[in-house]
């Protein structure tokens, strides 16, 4: 199923869950909190920040339904900018905390546990998502939105709140940083293709 | 062509990360229960949280306060100048006590001094 088609019961899921219907609260969660949490995942880079974000998402989200307006944003660009606006908050909070030297140096990102057996799976090296990680936030955003997010460029500008345009472009950018980062990397970018090409 | 598919590398990175398992079950009872917590009235959230913080301050009141007499106790210089009472007071019964006077108002035809009177002075 594709990620960016809302299923057909979107409609009365959020007519009743804005009423308080429990069992549509939990299918709309269901159908929308893997793709929030890895949305979060990305952004962050730790497992657990991104589980918080997510449920807080969630939480924010049920007790605002009725406040969403369909004819504003599709509701999955709605719930993708309240988590992005959380992981920014996160992000934030934790810019003072105390990083090992170590971790400063763009090859040692930490890669959660569960992210290195995924990309172990599909055959993919752990620069693939350390060069991720290595792109400014603005740039991780817009990659990760467009990207793991399966998101169309009009709607990564409304979650970011800049035009497609600016959007398309920070995600070009994000990429050709991406391949700069393998280029430099032991692994290099003409491996990394050719392995993605086996997959 | 897919709208997404002008970086492979990308792409194969996403269906990774779509791989991901990620557990559901925890997370929607974490959010069912703010949720329930959430729903709340205001006046009744607020009758808790003022009973939940006298339950707090009295346990830390006493926690504080055994903690202080137990500082006491152990402390020598505190403790030095404290002088207990003699056993025999202490194990005295009330009953064998002297006990006060039975009255204190004079008998009929006791011995009861007069009272002068003041000197006549036309």
């Amino acid at each position: 199923m594709s990620a960016d088609r809302p299923p057909a019961e979107l409609d009365q899921w959020i007519r009743r869950g804005s009423a308080g219907e429990e069992p549509a609260c939990a299918a709309l969660f269901d159908h929308y909190y893997p793709q929030v949490f890895r949305l979060s995942l990305g952004l962050l880079n730790d497992w657990h920040d991104a589980e918080e974000v997510a449920q807080d998402t969630f939480v924010y989200a049920l007790k605002n339904l009725a406040r969403y307006d369909a004819t504003r944003s599709a509701f999955r660009t709605w719930l993708f900018t309240i988590a992005l606006s959380r992981c920014r908050n996160k992000r934030r909070r934790k810019f003072f905390e105390l990083l090992p030297l170590e971790s400063l140096a763009a090859d040692s990102v930490p890669v959660p546990r569960e992210v290195e057996s995924a990309l172990d799976r599909r055959g993919l090296k752990r620069q693939m998502w350390q060069a991720l990680q290595a792109l400014s936030p603005q740039l991780r955003e817009a990659v990760v939105l467009r990207y793991l997010g399966e998101m169309r460029f009009k709607e990564v500008g409304q979650a970011l709140g800049c035009n497609p345009k600016t959007a398309e472009s920070r995600a070009r950018l994000g990429v050709a940083a991406i391949r700069k980062h393998l280029r430099g990397s032991s692994l290099g970018w003409e491996t990394a293709l050719s392995e993605m090409a086996a997959w | 062509m897919s709208w997404h598919s002008d970086d492979p590398s990308l792409r194969v990175l996403a269906g990774a990360v779509n791989d991901i398992h990620i557990p559901t079950r925890a997370a929607w009872l974490g959010v069912r229960a703010t949720m329930r917590a959430a729903v709340i009235p205001a006046p009744r959230r607020f009758a808790l949280r003022s009973v939940m913080a006298s339950v707090s301050a009295i346990a830390a009141f006493f926690v504080f306060s055994q903690a202080s007499l137990i500082n006491a106790l152990a402390d020598p210089t505190v403790t030095a100048g404290f002088v207990p009472a003699p056993q025999s007071a202490l194990s005295t019964p009330v009953a064998s006590l002297p006990q006060p006077a039975a009255t204190m108002t004079p008998q009929p035809g006791a011995n009861v001094a007069p009272i002068p009177l003041p000197p006549d002075r036309s």
